[in-house]
């Protein structure tokens, strides 16, 4: 994923004071592309402390290709900032938060690689352009990326703790794969070697599982429809089980 | 290892008997509902498939066949035994260690198009040339194919490890026979999904948009008649554990006299995804559980069945457990519907009982081995004892709307 910064597919579009998300191309209505995200969504709003926001950001505006965006480039510059909610605005917002949004037309960090630092992947930006939503509790936010292609990415990024400001677990789902290089970043070697030595520990073709102890990767699936997640069992905040990643 | 299905007193599968009657559902609980399958032997559009362990012999339950490949419009030919056959994917693709032919080379640009292709197992890389490909008595003139080449051409940095040749392929070739016309989508594979790439000569590649007609095809489309899908018919394991077992792919859906629906259920597929829903266990796996010849084992979670010790993430209950699974079209509500038992044996004893064994059939993998699982992979085991139905997206089949299963 990733390689081609030049086509969007989720796009931001304002119907009077209505803002709403809609999916370019194929992508358009494919089903686990939009329960997944929204089951997340739905879930982390029932956890008690929660505080969603979901932020729909052009990444990077200057290499937005025109022939993609010029369309919506009026819908999207009408984007507001709205003010950070208070804690009893929340719960208003938590029960509708997966069908319509609080939309901020902010550049965000857009893509980390696995333990990596979330504050230093600003150059990232260029690669992903699309939808951003961020859902945040005492222990992790996870920045939710409607990926070019109709993948979608969540990225688990620690608040506190010895992991606090750390990539600690990544999510995926998609047509295709993400750059599992660009993901895994300095566990790309190490994922690499035990999928090998999986392979070669017993004949077949069947989805992925590595376990090792510091580090977990699942990938399932079928070409069209992939399915993954990757985490570091030993980074995660306190309190947070491996359910939550997914 | 014994299972608790019924065996029939008479019908023993031979796998190529002519018309055998494979009696007896998955499992006891249908077995009296169950109509007797028979697999179909003779056609011009039916292509001996076995399940035997592969060119190496090391590969438990995946279903192999001869594919013919020629130098298009000649009669230069080359037939490419052990071939997966693999229902969840779409295209053939070839090691070019076993290829002698000088195959046409599909071009991107000026620089020849080379193909990326994703499978959870690990991705095959290598050029897409153009073949005339033959199976029975089927022909399909230049097909695109992938031909899994490691060194041809530069995959360092957009190819991640990739399995191209028999050691780690298993086998000599994949033939996706799946859900869809393309290996990757319509009317375009997108140069995002870096599935395709533009390699000069020397030099790196670059990942590029891919039209539909240059994609790799999958060469059931492409076939004269016979052309809208397939149907993988496999006997029943008798006893659970077989040295092989043999069967037939046919070619077409209701297009020959051995090809009909025959009553068999039709289960539509998402058209984006090749997914229908599966209930499991209380969890419902909406738009994101498959029928895939291609994967060797069930694939799903069930925290309460232990794994083998050895990591390899099979499981290995102390006796086999039998269970008990929900298939749903898609949408849900307004497709088919049915239940599907299956059985869950020890890998362990399965694979150390005999190591000649290569039909199995109650392979389990866990999917997650931390819990939170997404998705329900009916693997080859599930082919088993059933004649089951492909039918390509955008083709006309009977039964309804394609794609779908039918089984």
């Amino acid at each position: 994923m990733g390689k081609d910064p030049d086509s969007g597919v989720y796009i931001l579009t304002r119907d009077g004071g209505k803002v709403s998300r809609k999916k370019i191309g194929r992508a358009e209505g494919r089903k686990s592309l939009r329960t997944k995200p929204e089951r997340a969504l739905t879930k982390a709003a029932e956890r008690p402390g929660m505080l969603p926001t979901e932020i729909g950001a052009r990444i990077n505006p200057a290499t937005s290709r025109p022939t993609v965006l010029s369309n919506f480039d009026n819908a999207v510059s009408e984007f507001i900032e709205i003010p950070p909610m208070s804690k009893r605005q929340v719960s208003c917002v938590t029960s509708v938060i997966a069908v319509s949004s609080v939309v901020l037309a902010i550049a965000f960090p857009a893509w980390a690689a696995l333990g990596g630092d979330v504050s230093s992947v600003q150059a990232d930006q260029v690669r992903l352009q699309g939808s951003l939503q961020t859902i945040s509790n005492a222990s992790y936010t996870v920045h939710e990326i409607h990926a070019v292609g109709g993948a979608v990415v969540r990225e688990y990024v620690a608040s506190s703790g010895k992991s606090a400001g750390k990539v600690f677990a990544i999510a995926w789902q998609g047509p295709w794969p993400p750059d599992m290089r660009q993901l895994l970043g300095s566990y790309f070697d190490q994922y690499v070697q035990a999928a090998k030595a999986q392979t070669a520990a017993r004949m077949g073709r069947r989805p992925l599982t590595i376990e090792q102890p510091g580090l977990v990767v699942e990938i399932g699936g079928h070409p069209r429809s992939f399915f993954g997640r990757a985490f570091l069992p030993d980074q995660l905040p306190s309190g947070v089980s491996n359910e939550a990643i997914q | 290892m014994k299972t608790q299905r019924r065996v029939h007193a008479f019908a023993v599968c031979l796998g190529f008997a002519f018309s055998v009657g494979c009696g007896g559902g998955s499992s006891s609980s249908n077995s009296t509902t169950t109509p007797p399958q028979t697999i179909t032997s003779s056609g011009n559009n039916v292509a001996p498939i076995s399940v035997n362990g592969g060119p190496l012999g090391n590969y438990p339950d995946a279903a192999f066949v001869s594919v013919t490949v020629c130098v298009p419009g000649t009669s230069t030919c080359q037939m490419i035994d052990d071939v997966l056959v693999d229902t969840g994917s779409s295209g053939l693709r070839v090691l070019s260690s076993v290829m002698t032919l000088p195959l046409p080379q599909q071009m991107s640009g000026g620089n020849p198009l080379v193909e990326c292709f994703p499978f959870v197992s690990g991705n095959t890389w290598g050029p897409v040339q153009t073949a005339d490909v033959e199976i029975a008595g089927e022909k399909a003139s230049s097909v695109p194919i992938q031909v899994l080449n490691e060194t041809a051409f530069n995959a360092s940095g957009v190819c991640t490890a990739p399995q191209d040749d028999v050691e780690s392929l298993g086998a000599n070739g994949i033939i996706g026979v799946g859900l869809f016309a393309q290996d990757c989508g319509a009317p375009s594979c997108l140069a995002a999904y870096s599935v395709y790439f533009d390699c000069p000569p020397a030099g790196t590649c670059t990942a590029v948009t891919a039209a539909s007609a240059q994609e790799v095809q999958n060469p059931v489309s492409l076939f004269a008649t016979d052309n809208n899908g397939v149907i993988v018919e496999l006997p029943q394991v008798q006893g659970g554990v077989e040295t092989s077992v043999s069967g037939s792919l046919v070619f077409g859906i209701g297009t020959q006299s051995n090809n009909g629906l025959s009553g068999a259920t039709v289960y539509a597929v998402d058209p984006n995804t090749g997914n229908f829903t599966t209930t499991f266990n209380g969890t419902t796996y909406t738009d994101e559980s498959f029928l895939d010849s291609g994967s060797n084992a069930y694939f799903f979670a069930d925290s309460s069945i232990p794994e083998c010790t050895d990591g390899s993430g099979f499981y290995c209950p102390s006796s086999t457990v039998n269970l008990s699974a929900t298939n749903q079209g898609y949408p849900s509500g307004s497709s088919g519907s049915g239940t599907v038992n299956f059985s869950i044996g020890n890998a362990d004893n399965l694979f150390n009982d005999d190591p000649t064994d290569n039909a199995f059939s109650d392979l389990g993998i866990d999917s997650s081995a931390v819990g939170a699982p997404n998705l329900f992979d009916w693997g080859l085991p599930f082919f088993f004892n059933r004649n089951v139905y492909v039918a390509i997206d955008g083709a006309t089949a009977p039964g309804g709307t394609t794609p779908y299963w039918a089984y």
